[in-house]
């Protein structure tokens, strides 16, 4: 029984009610180890919570197990040794199943196109809403809303055939698809490597704005240091698959020691505020 | 130290022994004849030293099919005038040849089982590809269309981890829209698109890395016909005869 | 030279055709090192595929140090320079391990064992993945399977290599080390680079910039001049980064800036960095 256990314990008998402190995500003493590669684990996380309405960047350099990390979470990947808790219980795998799926959880990875089977656009769509039972009535809202995200007008789509649809189209249709039920847990693994600039910022701040505003909690996997700078109030860093940083995003950068401890480059806003700090100005956010 | 395997010998001399086997596998008709037939198998699989645990596995859901189709056959099989009749089990008799012809089969598909299980498993695609080329591609002057086949297998040898990966992929992202197990719909269509462009993508990457096909290419490692190989190689052919021996004289 | 004359590609039929490259003229010499942008759907992925011979042009041609691509045998003698890592590249591999995907190309090149293992180390060596070398290519993460396939396409020693958007999953460091190392084969050994990115930060680091529009070029100059026109971003439909925007920002208001290499020469008081910063924030936060 760790403290870590015991004060869930006690914070989840107390926030009945799923108030804002709710743990939504517990990773206790998380190893992974690929058979690839045997002697390295991918991944080494000692202790990992996400409460609810709770948004975190998780960062790090290639290989440092970012992608296990958010499989994990969402339940698609069973860790070797550890606990996992999603909103409270613990993530329990029988003998051979392969994942561990809670309706309220969301996955986006890259090429979210690729998931296209449904005949309409408004089909695909809706489809992830009819297993969540949500009542039929509010499946177009839903579905609009999930729309508007991505810059889609659903009345136009609506009855379009999802494959007669250009590249960037059918993208957008695949991200709609995954945001549409709102997850409570949502992971975005490098949803936006690859698209240009405009819409990337488009679609990343709607989905944020979104999260907040319905309370969700959110886990993004990203490279790019001025969309966490810009909407995160924490983040996570990882390196050879341990949490080397969980904070603040501004108190990282300002470090003397920032490339020793996350093995990133600083970023150019970092290095011009720092720029800025030796010249003897001091900046505020 | 590197323990003989399968895995360090030469692809051509396994592609061989492997005809090998599976001759003196059918040209065994006699005890003595199953008894020389067995060596080949054994040897592969006694070499292919890492993945015991799974021949087991594949052996028993293999023979789950082949006994099921041979109690068919034994049940279905045409009675020849002359034959021992065992017991009866209402319309369908069993008689004592239906019976020995079924136990020869699975014997001999079990021979087959182990040599082509301990091969796969000890041989890597573009491996096999090759050493496959290298036997077939004589054949091209004579009009067949040897090097187009094997490139093709080449391809579809590439293509097939990548295909499991995909399906994979598809599966995670499926099963966490629907939160349960995906309709069979919503994996086999994005398969099909995306295996589509994957095998075009794949195939213009092949181009453009000078792939040609039916041009001779150079490997890594090279082909090695060393001692081991030709001690194996000379077993083989003396096994062939005996077995062929065997059948004639006895 | 990578010669492209009068090329035109589209899909369709006569009167239908939507045209995706239009009358495009282009030189591409050895040694450069060259940054393509555009919107999306501009053509750039096509006009990759025109210059490695996957695609044929409508009208036009294009010749690879004088061999011209629609004719079968010259072509297939051309694509011993040409070197390509797509977008997807490090889904795709020739091999169980590393070293055998990497090899394949030479291999297909060369038929001496030894010239084939001292191409693939040179190919490691440069990228850097000395340690993923037995790894199996479809067990490793985004960013190293696409330093795989780098390393796969240099393996064969090309004098031009395009790369489209193939350092995507790459973290800036890696990215960085990535570039300078392969400049330094440019620079020494006479050979292009052609690198197609989403990632507007990375151009200023390339000697010539080409932007594609809507299947034409549009730009063909320093990258400099380019950062510094915001009014020709909005044209060719790109968003300008927020380093760059930071530095016109500060063109406009400061005695001297030098954007590529970020020194500013400011003898203003302080509080000017303060106001700029404080505006340059405020006009990002929506």
């Amino acid at each position: 029984m760790s403290r870590a256990f015991i004060a869930d314990c006690i914070e989840i008998s107390s926030a009945r009610g799923m108030n804002k402190t709710f743990p939504v995500l517990n990773l206790i003493n998380i190893t992974k180890t690929y058979p690839g590669n045997p002697d390295t684990p991918v991944l080494d996380v000692e202790y990992f919570e996400l409460r609810k309405g709770e948004q975190v960047a998780l960062m790090g350099e290639i290989g440092s197990g970012k992608t296990t990390f958010a499989k994990i979470a969402a339940g698609l990947l069973k860790s070797d040794h550890g606990e996992v808790r999603r909103f409270g219980p613990l993530l329990m795998y029988r003998r051979n199943q392969k994942f561990n799926l809670d309706a309220r959880v969301g996955y986006l990875s890259q090429k979210p196109e690729e998931q296209v089977f449904n005949s309409t656009v408004y089909e695909e769509i809706a489809y992830a809403l009819k297993f969540r039972h949500i009542p039929p009535d509010l499946h177009w809202k839903m579905a609009d809303e999930a729309c508007r995200i991505v810059d889609l007008d659903l009345n136009f789509y609506s009855d379009i055939n999802p494959f007669s649809l250009s590249e960037g189209e059918l993208r957008r249709v695949g991200i709609a698809s995954s945001l549409v039920y709102d997850p409570e847990l949502l992971i975005l693994d490098e949803p936006a490597a690859g698209l240009d600039l405009a819409s990337k910022n488009l679609i990343l701040s709607r989905i944020f704005k979104r999260c907040g505003s319905s309370n969700n909690s959110l886990i993004l996997i990203t490279h790019d240091f001025e969309i966490v700078l810009r909407y995160f109030s924490r983040v996570v860093i990882l390196r050879s698959g341990r949490i080397v940083y969980d904070g603040d995003p501004p108190d990282l950068i300002v470090r003397e020691d920032f490339e020793e401890v996350t093995g990133l480059r600083l970023p150019f806003i970092a290095r011009f505020y720092r720029g800025l700090l030796v010249n003897g100005t001091r900046l505020k956010f | 130290m590197q323990r003989i395997g399968l895995g360090n010998l030469d692809v051509r001399i396994k592609i061989l022994c492997f005809a090998i086997g599976f001759t003196v596998i059918f040209v065994a008709n006699n005890l003595a004849g199953f008894i020389l037939a067995t060596i080949i198998p054994i040897l592969f699989l006694m070499f292919c030293w890492p993945v015991y645990g799974g021949f087991v596995k594949f052996y028993l859901y293999s023979s789950i099919l082949l006994i099921f189709y041979l109690a068919i056959y034994i049940l279905f099989s045409v009675k020849e005038p002359g034959s021992i009749r065992l017991f009866s089990i209402g319309f369908f008799s069993i008689t004592r040849e239906a019976l020995m012809q079924a136990l020869l089969i699975y014997v001999r598909v079990s021979m087959m089982i182990a040599i082509v299980y301990s091969f796969i498993s000890s041989t890597k695609g573009m491996d096999a590809a090759d050493g496959l080329g290298f036997f077939i591609d004589p054949l091209s002057r004579i009009r067949i269309p040897a090097r187009e086949f094997i490139m093709a297998l080449t391809l579809s040898l590439l293509f097939a981890p990548i295909f499991i990966l995909e399906q994979q992929r598809i599966n995670e992202a499926q099963s966490i829209r629907s939160a349960r197990k995906p309709v069979p719909l919503a994996l086999l269509l994005p398969l099909f698109i995306s295996s589509y462009r994957r095998a075009d993508s794949l195939a213009d990457l092949m181009d453009t890395r000078g792939f040609v096909a039916g041009k001779k290419r150079g490997r890594l490692k090279p082909f090695h016909f060393g001692r081991l190989e030709v001690i194996l190689l000379v077993a083989s052919v003396c096994l062939l005869v005996a077995a062929i021996l065997v059948r004639i004289c006895l | 030279m990578i010669e492209l004359l009068d090329v035109s590609f589209g899909y369709g039929q006569d009167d239908k055709t939507h045209a995706v490259i239009k009358d495009v003229n282009l030189q591409i010499k050895s040694g450069e090192k060259i940054a393509l942008i555009g919107h999306n759907g501009s053509g750039k992925t096509t006009l990759i595929k025109l210059c490695l011979g996957l695609l044929s042009p409508k009208s036009g041609r294009i010749l690879v140090d004088g061999l011209d691509l629609s004719n079968r045998r010259e072509l297939q003698k051309s694509r011993k320079e040409l070197g390509i890592i797509f977008q997807d590249s490090y889904m795709h591999y020739f091999g169980s391990t590393v070293q055998e995907d990497v090899a394949f190309g030479p291999s297909n090149y060369h038929k001496d064992s030894f010239k084939i293992k001292e191409l693939v180390d040179n190919a490691i060596n440069l990228v850097g993945i000395e340690t993923l070398r037995m790894r199996n290519p479809l067990e490793l993460s985004g960013g190293q399977g696409q330093l795989a396939s780098i390393a796969s396409a240099i393996a064969t020693e090309p004098k031009y290599l395009f790369m489209d958007e193939s350092a995507v999953m790459l973290d800036m460091q890696s990215k960085e080390l990535l570039l300078s190392r392969l400049f330094g084969i440019c620079k020494n050994l006479d050979k292009s680079i052609i690198y197609i990115t989403h990632d507007l930060e990375e151009i200023s680091k390339f000697d010539r910039l080409l932007v594609l529009c809507e299947g034409e070029f549009t730009f063909d100059g320093k990258p400099e001049t380019f950062i510094s026109s915001p009014e020709l971003w909005e044209k060719n439909r790109l968003e300008l980064p927020s380093k760059f925007r930071l530095f016109n920002l500060l063109m406009q208001r400061l005695k001297s800036a030098d954007v590529m290499q970020y020194h500013l020469e400011i003898d203003d008081e302080p509080g000017v960095y303060c106001r700029l910063y404080r505006d340059f924030f405020s006009e990002r936060h929506e």
